[in-house]
């Protein structure tokens, strides 16, 4: 009977011993959206044009990457840039450059083609909005890079705001 | 060997049989393999300068050119070996010493020969790790053309094909070496009527279109297989869109058309398209305000008032001008309003004479390279259907044809003749009869009369006669009165000949005039050619429109105040009309005169059949996309609301069907028939005539005959101000012969006034001998010219020359 007893504390102890290691150990869940999680470094996360260090538009307008999504979410529209104000280094720019991120799957495959490291997929992930037309992203929204990692880790791992 | 045309070769180990002179790289193309090529182009014949074909023949000590290598007898040819494959690799490492690597930015990028040949022949890496030659990079050829001599790869391609095709050698390869580069004669700029075709065929993106240049890359385009609209030829065409806008148009090739080329008209002269002066809205005019309305209440409101018309004056009150710029179905459609819904015979399309059919074949493009002899009659190609001009250019400096030229004007083609005679401006029935006498039974005719010397007859005659094959180009467009009987007569003049094969080609200007007429568009003939009670002709109509006999008229696609000879009495007499419709794709003179305007789709948005000089029917593709119903609905609207028996078109198809079934000659044309290439239609049968009276041209003192010549580029509804292709329009000018301009003490550049019927035209004197003396060569340069008011209704038009 007693043994039994003790069998029965030792087994609850056992028990409860997962319990009392989790209720010290680190947290794997973390109160989003206080604390924001730093995403690894080659995340697909949402669509950026860079520039160069000239400040400059790195995109030419060659619709490599329309082309080469799988979707078709990508919509280029070129022109000639005219030489005494330039908006990219060549000959053509993007006069119309939009993301429609709602039907991106984020492959990356524009990235990928782009020949002059004009289009990037970036950490961010926080893509909700409560109007669809929002999701066309166009040239003044994508055309914000660069700008800092806007994220930090915290003392638990987890990722805040800055 | 069983044939001895025929040569066996293997190349990589497959057996081939070609005809004997074929190159190895077309025998190749046989089995599916592929040599890659730059300077090669099969239009072109061989050169051998870029060195990209190089193949490996057994026997043979080192590598040689395919692209200049005919095949011989057992040759066996490798195209893959080591050596090879060294060779190209190579070969493309020197085409791409300093050929820039800007392919994203580039035109021609996606579909370019050089990187497609550097993907599949290339090594991949290259070891020309220095700066590239620094050439210039845009640089206009001509205002519609940019080279940028940065990218070009000097294969020639463009040089040659303004020697060989063009026959100019307006583009040339300048300076040696490294500063090698394609240009112009004196920095002029590279302006002839094909010389867009270069872009096509530049294997790089060094000659680019310049309206295109950057506007969209090549696979976003949507490219739809239409026909160009602006001349007879109906060259194939490949119109480029995105978004529905018009983005760029590229030739596709069809040898029995066009032979791979297009005229820069069709390459550069579609801005109508977007124009702002496009007719787009139905309307009724009502109290000189235009109301809005839609097109099928137009329609029928068209139809009502054209059968009440006919209720109270009788059947020849309407009447119809069409153009022959329209589809067949659309004017098939509207003949059937006509003559079998309101029952009148009054339909033209055009103020010269003509008859469909001819006395002897109807020949088709090609036979104008298989023929011995290209007889021009009155014809001027290279301003009226500018790829016959290069049709007969190719078949007289490449194909050894020889060509006789009559005409009232020196041509641009005057120089490839072996014979060219020049009659007297409005003698042209005289001429023609001279020639069918001298060729049945002997005689030159009157010199005094014709123009033509008897010494030159002559040896016309000996020349028609010692053809084997002759064909007879003629415009009938510019024949005056009667004349065309005659031409005709001349036609089976020549036929009867023993040992002549012939035929000819009516070689009128417009798109569609063969169709027209053999959609029965004519005042005494119902479609195919079947002969009809007469009824009025475009210029009666006029007459009668002037006299309050005509009551109705329903224009389509016709500019009757500017086209037509008259000017102001054609506008005083639509004014005149009870009811006047205009059924157009743009505004004009003559749509601010309707009662009620229907909107046409025109080229572009329109799809149908058309009927080139040769006779061949090939479909027009719709390249952009309309709201705006097709033309052959509101036609068929009309139609359903008068007639009994209600015919509903789904498509234009089902129109073509139709015409199929109701029009002889067009038997075998269907939706699947002229796919592709198109198909020669059955020549419709010719009416025999009795061989007309030479008109008599009185001499009387009247001033100076007028001879009004076409020209490809024209400042009118087609061609705005606006168009790239600007550059080509000409200042009013007048040519005055030598003699006449002593005689009115005229001398080069003086301006002139030039007055009949009273209508005034200035214009600008150049002397030269174009014309006989006793005559003036007017070029229609624009539509604000006004030089069709000159022109009286008679057969020849006289005006007085003075200095302004």
């Amino acid at each position: 009977m007693i043994a039994k007893t003790f069998d029965g504390i030792k087994n609850l102890l056992i028990g409860l011993g997962v319990t009392f290691r989790n209720l010290v150990s680190k947290p794997v869940t973390f109160s989003y959206p206080e604390d924001k999680r730093i995403m690894p470094e080659r995340y697909r996360g949402r669509h950026f044009l860079n520039r160069d260090e000239n400040g400059l538009e790195r995109c030419v307008g060659c619709s490599l990457c329309s082309v080469n999504c799988p979707v078709g979410c990508i919509h280029v529209v070129a022109a000639e840039n005219n030489p005494d104000h330039p908006v990219s280094e060549g000959e053509r720019y993007a006069e119309t450059y939009e993301i429609n991120l709602l039907r991106c799957i984020y492959c990356g495959y524009c990235e990928e083609a782009c020949p002059v490291d004009a289009v990037v997929l970036r950490e961010h992930y926080e893509l909700a909005d409560y109007d669809r037309d929002n999701y066309i992203a166009t040239k003044s929204d994508l055309l914000v890079y660069p700008e800092p990692n806007q994220f930090k880790v915290n003392i638990l791992g987890n990722t805040t705001r800055v | 060997m069983s044939d001895d045309n025929q040569v066996n070769i293997t190349i990589n180990d497959q057996p081939v049989t070609v005809p004997k002179g074929t190159l190895l790289v077309d025998a190749a193309k046989e089995v599916g393999v592929e040599i890659p090529v730059f300077c090669y182009h099969e239009k072109l014949g061989p050169f051998g300068c870029c060195r990209m074909c190089l193949v490996e023949v057994e026997k043979m000590p080192k590598l040689t050119t395919a692209c200049t290598q005919t095949v011989m007898p057992d040759m066996v040819v490798r195209t893959e070996s080591p050596k090879v494959v060294k060779a190209q690799q190579g070969v493309l490492e020197f085409t791409l010493l300093n050929h820039p690597l800007d392919c994203p930015v580039c035109d021609k990028g996606g579909e370019c020969p050089l990187q497609d040949n550097t993907f599949k022949f290339g090594s991949g890496t290259t070891r020309m790790e220095f700066d590239r030659a620094d050439n210039d990079k845009v640089t206009p050829l001509s205002p519609v053309i940019t080279i940028d001599r940065e990218r070009c790869i000097a294969c020639q391609r463009c040089t040659r094909y303004s020697d060989i095709i063009e026959q100019e050698q307006a583009l040339v390869m300048l300076n040696r070496g490294f500063k090698n580069e394609v240009h112009t004669f004196c920095d002029e700029p590279y302006a002839t009527r094909y010389s867009g075709n270069v872009i096509d065929i530049c294997p790089v993106g060094a000659l680019t279109n310049t309206e295109f240049r950057f506007k969209a890359r090549s696979w976003n385009l949507d490219n739809a297989e239409t026909l160009c609209a602006h001349c007879g030829c109906n060259c194939n065409m490949t119109l480029g869109s995105r978004t529905n806008k018009l983005m760029r148009i590229q030739t596709r090739p069809n040898d029995l058309v066009d032979d791979g080329w297009i005229c820069d008209k069709a390459r550069f002269g579609y801005d109508f398209i977007e124009s702002e002066d496009r007719l787009l809205e139905a309307g009724t005019v009502v109290g000189g305000a235009r109301k809005k309305v839609n097109a099928l209440d137009a329609a029928v409101q068209v139809a009502d008032s054209l059968s009440k018309i006919v209720d109270e004056y009788g059947p020849e009150s309407v009447g119809f001008l069409g153009s022959a710029y329209g589809t067949n179905e659309e004017l098939y459609l509207y003949q059937k309003l006509f003559r079998s819904v309101l029952g009148t015979n009054n339909l033209d399309h055009k103020t010269y004479q003509d008859t469909p059919g001819l006395p002897i074949d109807h020949y088709d493009f090609l036979n104008v390279e298989t023929a011995n002899l290209v007889l021009l009659i009155g014809s001027d190609p290279a301003e009226e259907l500018p790829i016959l001009d290069l049709r007969i250019k190719k078949a007289v400096t490449r194909r050894g044809v020889k060509l006789a030229i009559l005409n009232d004007q020196k041509t641009a083609l005057d120089k490839f003749a072996e014979l060219s005679s020049t009659y007297n401006v409005g003698a042209d029935g005289a001429a023609l009869s001279a020639l069918a006498n001298g060729l049945a039974e002997g005689g030159a005719g009157d010199e005094s009369v014709t123009g033509i010397s008897a010494e030159q007859m002559k040896s016309l005659v000996e020349l028609i006669r010692s053809g084997k094959k002759v064909c007879v180009v003629y415009n009938p467009a510019s024949l005056t009165g009667n004349s065309i009987h005659m031409l005709k007569h001349l036609l089976s003049v020549i036929g009867k000949i023993p040992d002549i094969e012939c035929g000819a080609i009516p070689a009128a200007p417009s798109t569609n005039a063969v169709g027209a007429m053999d959609m029965g568009i004519l005042p005494d003939f119902s479609p195919g050619g079947t002969p009809a009670d007469k009824g009025l002709s475009a210029m009666e109509m006029i007459d009668k429109a002037e006299s309050g006999e005509l009551k109705a008229l329903l224009m389509y696609r016709s500019n009757p105040v500017v086209d037509f000879p008259g000017g102001k009495r054609v506008e005083a007499a639509l004014k005149n009309l009870n009811l006047l419709v205009v059924h157009d794709m743009m505004e004009t003179e003559t749509s601010q005169l309707a009662h009620i305007i229907l909107p046409s789709n025109g080229p572009g948005y329109d799809e149908g059949t058309t009927t080139n000089i040769g006779g061949r029917v090939q479909y027009r593709r719709r390249g952009l996309n309309t709201k705006n119903l097709p033309d052959w609905k509101i036609v068929s609207k009309m139609i359903n609301s008068l007639s009994e028996e209600p015919v509903e078109y789904i498509t234009s198809f089902n129109v073509t069907e139709e015409i199929s079934e109701k029009v002889p000659g067009y038997g075998e044309i269907n939706k699947k028939s002229i796919r592709k290439e198109g198909k020669t239609r059955e020549p419709v049968t010719s009416v025999n005539g009795s061989v007309p009276q030479v008109e008599k041209v009185n001499s009387a003192d009247q001033g100076l005959k007028l001879r009004v010549a076409t020209r490809l580029f024209t400042r009118d509804k087609i061609l705005s101000t606006s168009s790239p292709l600007a550059h080509h329009f000409l200042p009013s000018t007048v040519n005055v012969h030598a003699d006449d301009a002593a005689k009115l003490g005229f001398s080069e550049g003086d301006e002139a006034v030039l007055s009949a019927n009273g209508a005034e035209v200035r214009a600008k004197v150049e002397i030269s001998n174009r014309c006989n003396p006793g005559a003036v060569i007017v070029p229609m340069v624009a539509d604000d010219q006004g030089v069709q008011g000159l022109a009286g209704g008679g057969s020849v038009s006289w005006v007085e020359v003075k200095k302004g």
